[in-house]
């Protein structure tokens, strides 16, 4: 009965309780929305390299490197000697080295010329190799290793020949149709810029860029896919390399050599310490979205409050009605604050289900753009503690229309 | 402590006097002795602002007297707190206002539902064929019992509100100018009613009303200013 009373006296008020509720939901909507792409970005951006102690390209910013090595955003600045590469890679305290070669892209996914290390030894998340879904790595020179979404989206399977285009644009008009790849393998899905990525080998990427020039191709020049196995595809320059070191404990002196290399201009960095900085970088923006969003939900929460307020000086024969059948002035504050917890609970539900559909819908396009994860599933721990946190408030807020109404009751 | 009805009074005041917090000067009642028997009908006459409004809200436990005793079915309200006095009121007196007598928004049978909630008796299962009873004995027609209250008309309004009134079976009935509202055939369809009932249930009745020529159907009439003595009346 005492549910029935708040539901049926907020229905009766349909006006106001619904600007109130949209006002609620909108402000709960963008609450957790920010809350939630924070978290996802953050999650999404810490995930995506593993068990890589150092990364190296030419020299520019640390974020930069960072940004087009790994996640595959942005420009890179400049290639790196092959030389260089081969001697730094051979240095007594690597492990491993995978280089890296950007450039080429298929239908806006980027291709990466790579070698065998990379499938050896990328990892990601919580150190979790690359495996494949189906198929082996690259061996021949026009063999291609697609990441999951690539082949998903694209819908290609193994033994489908696909050709890529010069630079990273979209929609490029210089394509490498002359040598087309074949698909032999596909990774499984890591939720990682992987997925957006075809593999082939240096090779390759050296094979269709052998009779080009400055970005055209050579009229006139044609080698024959038999003449190309006589060259010696031996790359000069790559775009960056990934190195694994026998022992953590000498990270910081490869790092300081390699900044220090006296034939080429070098940056080493570390990929914990560039993410952290990233992340640095954005506290301030992450501060203020959270900023904006409590304001919101505050601005909201005081609209709630002076509309059951109002409602509580029209309601004053109602108040006196219910004392009089018996009802103790503590009833009619509870009262109050049901309405106020119905109206917030309401637009929790709404406004995250609104969230919900709203990512559910965009996640594509923020994956396609930015290269972000972003889960639809909103309910995390800290989304949980959010809410417990918004319907606190509410009760907080609806302590001075509650208290008026008791007043009145007393 | 219901000894025998004959001798048991259902009200009794004595030496009550109350004034308004914040104009404590000025006295609104000062009541030296009244009473009155159980089952006993008694129609209290006065102008408005007479404090009768002050008056019957001390007889059903919303204000209470700073001196002297309220004693209502047996029971000092003054011994009680205000959360017994709450309870007390749902339990045992009903009441019947000029009009506002419905929550609004809420239709005949949730209000009366609503009634029962702050009672004891909560059993559901008899509770709707009571209620549905009630509302046949007052002539309120089915289809009129799920409309919001604010429907009705007034003459309806007040029929649903005796329903209200009776549907805790009280012992003490008070009603305050229930039919001043009202045009003349619906006022006495409603004292018809309200009598009927009230001779079923052998309630105990105070019915308050500017308008004398209603005084013939009450065992006992009265003025206010009889009763209370108090001077400054505003």
């Amino acid at each position: 009965m005492f549910f029935k009373l708040a539901i049926e006296s907020l229905l009766s008020r349909k006006g106001s309780v619904l600007m109130t509720l949209m006002a609620m939901t909108v402000s709960i909507f963008v609450l957790l929305g920010v809350e939630h792409i924070r978290q996802e970005a953050k999650e999404s951006f810490s995930n995506t390299v593993s068990g890589v102690d150092l990364i190296v390209g030419a020299r520019t910013g640390t974020i930069n490197l960072l940004l087009y090595s790994v996640f595959r955003v942005g420009a890179p600045t400049n290639n790196i000697s092959w030389a260089s590469f081969q001697e730094i890679s051979s240095g007594k305290n690597v492990k491993w080295a995978i280089p890296i070669s950007l450039g080429d892209s298929h239908k806006g996914y980027r291709v990466i010329g790579t070698t065998e290390n990379y499938f050896k030894h990328f990892s990601y998340g919580n150190k979790t190799p690359l495996r494949f879904l189906d198929g082996k790595p690259f061996k021949d020179i026009f063999d291609v290793v697609l990441g999951f979404e690539v082949a998903n989206k694209l819908n290609y399977k193994l033994g489908d020949e696909i050709v890529l285009a010069h630079g990273i644009a979209r929609t490029s008009f210089s394509l490498h149709d002359d040598r087309p790849f074949t698909v032999v393998g596909i990774l499984e899905p890591t939720g990682t810029p992987v997925d957006q990525s075809l593999h082939v080998s240096l090779e390759g990427i050296e094979a269709i860029h052998i009779d080009w020039e400055q970005g055209v191709k050579i009229k006139g020049l044609n080698i024959t896919n038999d003449q190309l196995k006589q060259i010696e595809l031996k790359p000069k320059s790559i775009t960056a390399f990934m190195v694994g070191l026998n022992s953590r404990i000498a990270t910081f002196r490869v790092q300081r050599s390699i900044n220090q290399y006296t034939k080429e201009p070098l940056l080493a960095i570390l990929p914990g310490v560039a993410l952290s900085q990233l992340w640095q970088m954005m506290a301030v923006l992450e501060n203020t979205l959270r900023l904006v969003s409590v304001l919101v939900l505050l601005a909201a929460l005081l609209g709630l409050s002076a509309m059951l307020l109002s409602s509580i000086r029209e309601r004053d024969r109602e108040i006196q009605l219910l004392r009089v059948i018996g009802a103790p002035p503590f009833f009619i504050f509870m009262l109050i604050q049901l309405e106020a917890l119905v109206i917030s609970i309401l637009s929790i539900i709404l406004g995250g289900s609104i969230l919900f559909c709203c990512l559910a819908s965009v996640r594509e396009l923020l994956t396609y753009h930015f290269g972000l994860h972003i889960s639809a599933n909103i309910i995390s721990n800290s989304s949980l503690v959010f809410l417990s946190l918004v319907l606190i408030a509410t009760i907080f807020a609806a302590v001075i229309p509650s208290f008026n109404a008791y007043k009145i009751a007393r | 402590m219901i000894k025998n009805e004959k001798t048991i009074k259902a009200l009794s005041l004595r030496d009550v006097k109350f004034s308004y917090p914040g104009v404590r000067e000025k006295m609104v009642l000062n009541i030296p002795n009244w009473s009155i028997e159980a089952g006993e009908q008694v129609f209290l006459h006065g102008p408005s602002g007479g404090g009768k409004s002050t008056f019957l809200n001390l007889l059903s436990g919303i204000l209470f007297a700073s001196q002297g005793t309220v004693n209502v079915l047996g029971k000092q309200l003054q011994k009680m707190s205000g959360r017994q006095r709450d309870h007390f009121r749902a339990n045992h007196i009903g009441y019947v206002f000029q009009q506002f007598n419905l929550i609004p928004y809420l239709n005949a049978i949730s209000n009366i539902q609503l009634a029962r909630h702050f009672c004891d008796q909560k059993k559901v299962g008899q509770l709707h064929d009571e209620i549905k009873n009630l509302l046949s004995i007052l002539n309120i027609t089915s289809s009129d019992w799920s409309k919001p209250a604010a429907k009705l008309s007034i003459g309806q309004q007040q029929r649903v509100a005796i329903a209200r009134a009776f549907i805790n079976k009280p012992k003490l009935l008070i009603a305050d100018e229930p039919t001043s509202s009202l045009d003349a055939n619906n006022r006495d369809s409603f004292i018809t009613l309200l009598k009927s009932l009230v001779e079923k249930q052998k309630t105990t009745l105070i019915f308050v009303s500017h308008d004398l020529a209603l005084s013939k159907n009450f065992d006992r009439s009265q003025a206010l200013s009889d009763i209370n003595l108090a001077s400054g009346i505003k």
